[in-house]
């Protein structure tokens, strides 16, 4: 069944509106990600795939919304909610930098359940 | 308007505009404490096209339950958003019928990242996840979560 469920995002049209198959080489990309930015306390995230072939993290939990669209191999977008403290939201495009994102990380692996 | 698209005001602002969902493309909030899709759900087509929805007036007014949608789609579950929602977030909505779909419409406008979020997150289940997704670590039941039935 897990098999299963993985094999279909990989052939046209997953989506039934005209989706991209996910290429493998944004499946390399998005676990060179996880390697660098999770930590041992960090919770899994949702993997999703995206209209055009690629991937987003999500994760929905501990007060915070975070979400990385992995455009490519060094290529994200990022959209960080903190609903416990507003100001702290932030969103954009991060490419070799990623202490920024490094940093929203930290804060959900940081948190309480 | 994207593409020489037109917002059409014969469509209401209290129409339920109906998305397919395959099962990756939802998944349990903590924070909301509910099933909801992902803002992924809510994508133009990747050749640049709008987001096609599908117009429940339209559906029962020509005497189809809504799951008529989902034929041959299996796994499938159905998100609605109501269009007034839509066009508050600087979206226009036109209707598109095919042969075989003629409630098809497309929802036309630029969605960034944060309005695809507001849709995940006002949309409401009109054909809920399997029951079997009940069994999250959480505990919900994703029955709580449907606001149109």
């Amino acid at each position: 069944m897990g098999k299963a469920r993985l094999a279909r995002p990989y052939r046209a049209d997953w989506n039934s509106y005209g989706a991209r198959p996910v290429e493998f080489s944004n499946l390399e990309a998005t676990v060179e990600l996880l390697k660098w930015v999770m930590r041992p306390n960090t919770p899994p995230p949702n993997i999703v795939p995206t209209v055009d072939g690629n991937l987003q993290l999500e994760w929905h939990e501990r007060g915070i919304d975070l979400e990385i669209r992995i455009r490519s191999r060094g290529r994200y977008y990022v959209t960080f909610e903190d609903l416990q403290s507003p100001s702290r939201d932030w969103e954009g495009p991060i490419t070799t930098n990623l202490s920024q994102l490094k940093a929203a990380i930290d804060s959900l692996s940081d948190r309480p359940d | 308007m994207q593409g020489g698209y037109v917002d059409d005001p014969t469509i209401a602002d209290e129409e339920v505009l109906l998305r397919r969902d395959p099962r990756w493309h939802f998944h349990f909030d903590k924070n909301l404490g509910r099933w909801r899709p992902s803002s992924a759900a809510f994508e133009d087509h990747p050749d640049g096209s709008p987001m096609s929805v599908h117009l429940i007036s339209v559906l029962e007014g020509c005497g189809f339950p809504v799951e008529s949608i989902l034929a041959d789609h299996d796994g499938y579950v159905v998100a609605g958003i109501v269009a007034g929602f839509v066009r508050a977030n600087g979206q226009g909505i036109c209707r598109k019928p095919r042969d075989n779909d003629p409630a098809h419409a497309k929802v036309v406008g630029p969605k960034t990242e944060r309005i695809r979020k507001r849709f995940a997150k006002e949309s409401s289940w009109v054909i809920n996840p399997p029951v079997y997704l009940s069994s999250d670590p959480c505990k919900d039941s994703p029955a709580k979560s449907s606001g149109f039935q």
